[in-house]
């Protein structure tokens, strides 16, 4: 197998299995035409496989990991700001690293949280005849939002499991945590949170591992000119 | 129809073609400007063989993979020749306009009447 084949093939993964099983040897062998010569496939084939790839995935999919990583990443940003070495030594964590994990955790905490719906309507409508159904969908969905819950929980009440505690100075928006741990620790519930969403993105991966039902035979009358 | 899609579907006009030939025939018929990549491609083959427009006339083996031609369906042959004569009529609204110099120019550079004599 010449280089060229194995990046090619890596490339070819970016689509699901039920349409590598048909269709990876006629593409790799179009691939390998297309960029006879070179070592590595071009910077245009490579993106449009990609952009192929999540087609082919479709939308219940793309909006299911997004959810799932938009989770992870906030339980990441968690265990990143409640991991402190800084307050143990009763040193600041740099205003801009701080900054940045707030506003990285934001984003995707209200990312996880807009896209719930959309994805368990995503979904449901997807598996709606499939071996396995809307009901174990709807019990994942169920998991992610419990998960979601533990973060909420972790966030503002028990701050992790960081010996820390809430500080309002005036209004309720004032209100932080601050740390009053002497030893630096590391917050395994986030990390264990982190682990939880991957954990779900894989199940859910596997549950939309089949195609969608196919519209063709709905369409192919009324589409003469697309 | 986008430009691709039609350039696709005129390649197989010759009869029917595989992969590779059909990018190299689409870039060849638009004069380079249409260069699909292979993931675009195959999406292309997907959706409108979905559609009904173009089918899988025959399957070979070669250095031990799957080589498959697709060929055009009278249905494709048809919308294909329809958005043909759409364009055509759409150019003759620029290049049918008696005498003046632009409508010359632009007819002469206008690639959208060339397909409907095919």
């Amino acid at each position: 197998m010449t280089p060229l084949e194995r990046r090619c093939r890596l490339l070819l993964r970016a689509y699901p299995r039920w349409y590598r099983r048909d269709r990876a040897g006629e593409m790799l062998d179009t691939l390998l035409a297309a960029n006879c010569g070179r070592r590595w496939p071009s910077p245009r084939d490579a993106l449009a496989l990609m952009f192929g790839g999540l087609r082919a995935r479709g939308v219940a999919w793309y909006l299911a990991m997004l959810w799932a990583g938009a989770g992870a990443v906030f339980c990441g940003t968690l265990f990143l700001t409640s991991t402190q070495p800084f307050t143990a030594s009763g040193v600041d964590m740099p205003a801009s690293l701080s900054g940045l994990a707030s506003a990285t955790g934001t984003v995707t905490g209200l990312a996880s949280l807009a896209l719930t719906i959309p994805v368990w309507v995503a979904g449901s409508f997807r598996l709606r005849r499939g071996r396995l159904g809307a009901g174990s969908w709807t019990g994942t969905c169920a998991l992610g939002v419990a998960l979601m819950v533990a973060m909420a929980v972790c966030e503002w009440t028990y701050g992790v499991d960081a010996p820390q505690k809430m500080v309002c100075s005036g209004s309720p928006a004032n209100c932080g945590m601050v740390y009053t741990a002497g030893p630096a620790h590391v917050s395994w519930t986030a990390l264990g949170l982190c682990a939880a969403w991957l954990a779900l993105a894989l199940g859910m991966n596997r549950l939309l591992a089949r195609p969608a039902r196919s519209r063709q035979a709905a369409d192919s009358s009324t589409t003469a000119i697309p | 129809m986008r430009e691709p899609t039609y350039f696709v579907l005129a390649s197989l006009l010759d009869g029917p073609l595989h992969g590779y030939a059909i990018i190299q025939r689409t870039e060849q018929l638009s004069d380079g400007r249409v260069r699909l990549a292979t993931g675009t491609l195959y999406t292309a083959l997907d959706r409108l063989t979905a559609e009904g427009l173009v089918e899988l006339v025959r399957e070979e083996i070669v250095n031990g993979r799957a080589r498959r031609s697709y060929g055009l369906t009278p249905p494709g042959a048809g919308a294909l020749r329809a958005e043909a004569a759409r364009m055509a009529e759409a150019a003759l609204l620029v290049t049918g306009r008696p005498g003046t110099d632009r409508g010359r120019r632009a007819g002469e550079g206008g690639r959208a009447g060339k397909p409907s004599t095919a």
